[in-house]
């Protein structure tokens, strides 16, 4: 009995030394951002590691804000991004009803494609993506930038809406439409209200996405009109200037809308995962 | 006036011909039930009415008015579905009102409306509760109430009863009946059950494969089956068929039963009333239908035309006894009085009301007489 309760403890430590590990793995980079974003620059660049800043300071986040570009970074990451979650949502939501909900001829084909996109490294994708934005003049422009974020999140948004439509009755679209209800009038009154956290979820994984984008954004973008924060935060790196304060700074201020959102939705968003079947 | 018209009505899904050439109308204040195997086409026929799928070719007309490019909830029509397809995510005041509401009907008549089906079908007190909350019987009242609220021209239900256990499915069977009888509403209604057919209709359209074998009142459908498939879908336990010949005999005729090239062979003397409408040429091929409660043990005498056999099977269902026999070599029941309680292997003589005998033809499988 006891050997065996032994055991059992072991194996309780051993899970927690694991998840430690794996958890300071995810975190000590983000703490060490934000340690490095409150030292002086002379702490920064020192013979002497200090883990701790002696005084810490928030120039740099001043500096940021009010000497560089950042604000407008912000901005342009925000309109590129909201516009990518609106096309995704609107166009994706209605693909995914249907391809949940109908039968229609190369449904089947047309999923699997989609699927397909989702495999081909993004990298594969920018020169077309680049070319087809020249043609259509959309390059260094916000809805250019959103357009091409589309390209490989959209499959994602669609696959995973699906799965959520999966869970309501076809049944409940035909009754809405004896009530009175066209077509998208049933999905926005009586389909949409079931799959809410699931669209949250979603949604929230696209906008997390486009956020964070840094590849595409750097190359179908040129000026700083349209340019978005991880692309700006590294052309900051001179030539002969490594400004590690301010990167920090501007790292950290960068990540506060995602905790933000998260925040505030993150009930919703646990609970559109981990959703079952929609009870009738 | 006719409350639905349906003409010619056709649907293919691509290369596949769902409904054929459908023809069907119903009375104002009738019951009119769609009976068929899974997969023939009722539900698609249905959705056709509603205007929930656009048909390939025909006319759909309810009341007077043509309503093939009518919008569903233009129709005047409500509809109950086998899942009863509730909105989860309204409570079920809301749900009875959503169709008036979409309608723009006034808030004052539109809770005297919920109030008075939610009177009509007990669920007065369940108006607060979710979908979720209820139980499959309750669910089911709620989604009939949704189609009564409205009070529209027309009603379709498809297989509505199909989601319940077997006692609640008699009880709501004879509730939908009272309705039906009370509030004189007009019904198309979708099942597979033949014993939900045979009870609730004023006719019955039997289908197979997106064509109807036959359109009648439930007795004639019992008692006139034009086909073997109709005389095979209702009635339980199933009608017998046996294979056999009609053979001029004297002035008369007979029924000479067996397989043709079988060893065995049983002649039955017919009388002329029961080949009425029948050419009588000479050894025509027929399958003789007698359904199992027509048959009756003859002791001795005078009686019906019967034969001689001997029991194989017994089984007691305490309202009456079936009894399995072989004829001319082929397999048959007998539904007889429970208080015969034969032995295995126990001579038995059968007869028959030769009124009840059908015969259909063994080619075409038309009926016959
Ligand atoms: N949207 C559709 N696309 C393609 N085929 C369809 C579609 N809807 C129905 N079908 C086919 O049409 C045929 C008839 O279907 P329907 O649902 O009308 O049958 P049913 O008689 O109601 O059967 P059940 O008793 O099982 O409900 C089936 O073979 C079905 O697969
Ligand atoms: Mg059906």
């Amino acid at each position: 009995m006891a050997s065996l309760k032994r055991s059992n403890r072991m194996k309780t430590v051993g899970a927690y030394a694991v998840a430690f590990f794996f958890l300071f793995f995810g975190l000590a980079p983000i703490v060490w951002l934000i340690i490095t974003s409150l030292k002086p620059e002379h702490e920064i660049v020192n013979r002497t590691l200090t883990y701790y800043p002696h005084d810490p300071i928030l120039t740099n986040y001043v500096d940021i804000w009010n000497q560089s570009s950042f604000p407008t970074l912000m901005m342009n990451s925000f309109i590129t991004t909201t516009m990518t979650v609106v096309i995704c949502v609107v166009i994706g939501t209605l693909a995914a009803y249907s391809f949940s909900q109908y039968r229609f001829p190369g449904k089947h084909a047309l999923l699997i494609f989609y699927l397909v996109v989702r495999m081909f490294p993004a990298v594969l994708m920018i020169i077309p993506l680049f070319l087809i934005l020249r043609a259509f003049g959309l390059l260094d422009s916000h809805l250019g930038l959103a357009l091409a974020y589309t390209s490989f999140l959209m499959p994602l948004f669609i696959w995973m809406m699906k799965g959520f439509f999966d869970t309501v009755p076809v049944e409940l679209e035909k009754a809405a439409r004896i009530d009175g209800c066209t077509r998208v009038g049933a999905l926005v009154r009586v389909i949409m209200p079931l799959v809410r956290n699931g669209l949250a979820a979603t949604a929230i994984f696209v906008a997390i996405a486009a956020w964070n984008e840094y590849m595409f954004a750097l190359m179908l973008t040129t000026s700083s009109g349209s340019r978005t924060w991880p692309v700006g935060l590294q052309l900051m790196i001179g030539e002969f200037q490594l400004p590690w304060g301010l990167l920090a700074a501007g790292g950290i201020i960068s990540i506060i809308p995602v905790i933000i959102l998260f925040a505030l939705v993150q009930q919703t968003m646990v609970r559109g995962l981990t959703a079952g079947a929609v009870k009738g | 006036m006719k409350a639905l018209s349906l003409t010619n009505i056709r649907k293919r899904f691509g290369p596949l011909e769902v409904l054929k050439g459908i023809d069907l109308s119903l009375d104002d204040g009738g019951f009119l039930v769609l009976l068929g195997p899974s997969g023939c086409g009722k539900s698609t026929l249905l959705s056709i009415i509603a205007g929930l799928e656009e048909l390939t070719d025909g006319e759909v007309k309810i009341g007077d008015r043509v309503a093939n490019d009518l919008h569903p909830k233009d129709r005047n029509i409500a509809m109950v579905f086998q899942s009863y397809a509730l909105y989860p995510s309204m409570s079920v005041r809301r749900n009875l009102a959503f169709g008036l509401h979409m309608r723009r009907v006034d808030q004052a008549t539109q809770a005297e409306a919920v109030e008075r089906v939610a009177d009509l079908l007990g669920i007065a007190h369940l108006l607060e509760r979710r979908p979720a909350q209820l139980s499959g019987g309750q669910r089911q009242r709620v989604a009939m109430g949704r189609a009564l609220v409205r009070d529209p021209e027309l009603f379709l239900f498809d297989e509505p009863l199909s989601n319940l256990d077997a006692k609640l499915r008699v009880q709501m069977r004879s509730e939908i009946k009272k309705l039906h009888n009370r509030l004189k509403t007009t019904i198309v209604y979708v099942t597979h059950d033949q014993v939900e057919a045979m009870t609730l209709a004023t006719s019955i359209a039997v289908m197979r494969d997106g064509e109807i074998q036959q359109n009648a009142a439930p007795s004639e459908i019992y008692d006139r089956p034009a086909n073997l498939f109709v005389a095979g879908f209702v009635g339980s336990p199933q009608m017998n068929f046996l294979d056999g010949r009609i053979v001029a005999a004297g002035n008369g005729a007979s029924l000479e039963l067996g397989r043709d090239g079988g060893p065995e062979n049983a002649a039955i003397p017919l009388p002329p009333e029961a080949l009425a409408g029948i050419e009588a040429s000479d050894g025509r091929p027929v399958v003789a239908g007698i359904r199992p409660e027509a048959l009756y043990r003859q002791e001795g005498g005078a009686g019906g035309p019967g034969f001689d056999t001997k029991v194989d099977l017994v089984e007691i269902t305490g309202a009456d006894t079936i009894v399995s026999f072989t004829i001319a070599g082929q397999e048959a029941t007998a539904r007889l009085s429970a208080d015969f309680k034969p032995s295995l292997g126990d001579d038995l003589t059968l007869a028959f009301d030769p009124g009840r005998l059908h015969l259909f033809d063994r080619e075409t499988s038309n009926r016959l007489n």
